[in-house]
Order: structure tokens, then sequence, then C-alpha cells
């Protein structure tokens, strides 16, 4: 079979339409420029929380009325960051007072970066060194709460737990 | 000086570096594109912790719980936030039940993911927390602003 052989001649000159193209770019541009809202990077604190058992009695011959309710989210832990809030109608919702309560007694700090200090020189005489459990006054601000959780984590305790608050009624 | 009918100058801009600029702008747009979830309330200011971790991909199963600074909560198909802890319970289970008729008895892998505002107390924060695992829940998250550690 021979080849078919190309003749020098009046070539034909392809032309791509770049200018529909640009305009629908543009237009596409336009919109994710108009929806582009550059937020703060949002993260995640895992929280511990006791290990899961079975909710409900499947019968009534399976309920043990001295089983603790496996509804609480507290953890077991040795220490116990305790936080005060005042009650004076100024500076109700910030931290009055932290402390540290554990197997040694109670410890008072005047700071959050003092309680994270305390927290990893006493980590190697735990025998539960992941642990660790928030105690906050009901009012206490959430944004305190985060600022504790996170000294906890960054001392090493990576397994934060909550207990209820002292002044919170029996019934919530 | 004048030109001949046949030497006409064709005066065409070069639209291909224009458009390779544009393309990549429009790849960077689509790339950083954060549509504003409708279960994600952008209104609450979130906490920042340094420790705060990269959000997880994989998951998918969540729930939202965003408390607002008057301490209510708001949810997603409720036009009004609920107000009284009454209201959450009744939330909470309906949540949990609705989740369980999928799932299969006691196979709810929901996460519940609790945006708080920074000023909410902590005894909602801690309730509505207890409340979840009172109702069956079994894994829990709280958001807040990621912080470049020093």
């Amino acid at each position: 079979m021979r080849r078919r052989e190309l003749k020098a001649g009046p070539g034909t000159e392809v032309d791509l339409p770049i200018v529909p193209f640009l305009d629908m770019s543009f237009q596409i541009l336009f919109f994710f420029i108009m929806n582009y809202h550059p937020s703060a990077m949002e993260g995640q604190m895992d929280m511990s929380l006791p290990a899961a058992g079975e909710a409900k009695a499947q019968s009534i011959e399976q309920v043990d009325p001295n089983v603790v309710p496996d509804t609480e989210i507290e953890i077991k832990s040795e220490l116990t960051v305790v936080i005060r809030t005042p009650h004076d109608n100024v500076n109700d919702g910030a931290i009055s007072q932290i402390s540290v309560t554990g197997d040694q007694g109670e410890m008072t700090f005047s700071s959050v970066e003092a309680l994270e200090r305390h927290l990893k020189s006493v980590q190697r005489d735990l025998t539960n060194k992941t642990d660790i459990k928030i105690q906050a006054d009901s009012k206490l601000k959430y944004y305190f709460v985060i600022q504790i959780m996170d000294a906890c984590v960054k001392a090493g305790y990576p397994n934060v737990g909550f207990a209820p608050p002292p002044d919170l009624g029996s019934t919530p | 000086m004048s030109h001949g009918a046949d030497t006409t100058i064709k005066a065409e801009p070069n639209l291909v570096p224009l458009l390779d600029l544009v393309l990549q702008m429009l790849m960077f747009f689509i790339i950083t594109v954060n549509f504003v979830s409708g279960q994600v309330n952008e209104s609450i200011k979130l906490p920042v912790a340094q420790m705060a971790q990269p959000m997880k991909k994989d998951i998918t199963d969540v729930l939202y719980l965003n408390i607002n600074a008057k301490g209510q909560l708001e949810v997603v198909g409720k036009e009004q936030p609920l107000n009284d802890f009454g209201q959450i319970k009744n939330f909470l289970r309906t949540e949990y039940r609705n989740r369980e008729v999928v799932a299969g008895p006691g196979k709810v892998n929901t996460s519940i993911i609790i945006r708080a505002d920074l000023n909410t107390e902590y005894k909602l924060v801690y309730q509505i927390l207890r409340q979840c695992k009172e109702q069956g829940f079994r894994k829990m998250q709280l958001r807040a602003i990621q912080k470049a550690k020093s």
C-alpha cells in the first residue's frame, strides 16, 4: 500500500476559538470569588468517655440496682482539675481559682500555664498517666473550659473527661 | 507613506497566557471553596485551642449540635432554637431512635459534634453531653478553632 503523499499547498489554518472559552472561565471565576469565604480553621477535640457498656438492661431480671449507670461522662482518673468562677455578677464566667485534687491533696495555681507545668511534673508518679478530669462551676464560660482542656492535652493527658459541676442540682 | 490594499495588518492579542492565568485562579478557588454547610452555624464563635486536631474526613455519620451564646441549641430542620432542656432531651431521644431504626438496635455509630459558643456556660455543655450519653450516643467531639502552636 502506497503512502499518500502530502502536497505542498495552501495549508488549512486551525483557529481555536479561545474567546468564548475565556468568557466562560471568567464567569466561573467570578462565581467562585463571590462564594469565597475564607474561615478560620476548625479543629476537633476528642472527648474521652467511659467504656460503652450496655445502655439498657434487656430484661427486668438483668437490672442490678447496685450497678452505677453507664450514663456518666466522667472517667476514672487520679487527678481532677477544679475550676471555680466568682458569683459577683461582675466577673461571672471567668476563672477565679484553679486547683488540682489528687491523692496528694489539693494544690492551687495562679494561671493556666502554672497548671500545665504542674500536670507535666506529676505525670511520672501517676499510675493512670493518660486520664484527667475537669470539674468546673456551672457558670464558667466554655472558653475557659476549652483553655483548661487544651492545657491538659498539652501536658500529656490525651483523655480528658468532665465531672458534673458541684453547684449543679441533683436533677439535670 | 501609504499601505497597499493587499497588506492589511491583523492585530490579534495573544489570549493564551490570559487564559492560563484565569484557569490557574479558577483551580485555586475550586480547591479552596468551602460552601457553608447547613449543619454548621457560622455565627457561633468557637473557642481557640492549640491542641485541636484537624477534622477527620472519614466520619460521615454525624449530628451537629450548635449551641449559641444565649444557651440555645440550634439544630437542622427546626426554625426556632431549642430553649428548654426538655425540648433538647426530646430532640436527642428522637434523633437516637431514628438512627437506631436505620442502623439497628445498639448499632448507632453517630458522632455528636458539639459546636458551642465560647460564652456558653459549662453547665449547659455538660448537661447536653450527659444527655447524649444517656440517650445512647457514644462518640462525641468538641469543636474549636485551631491555633498555631507557639
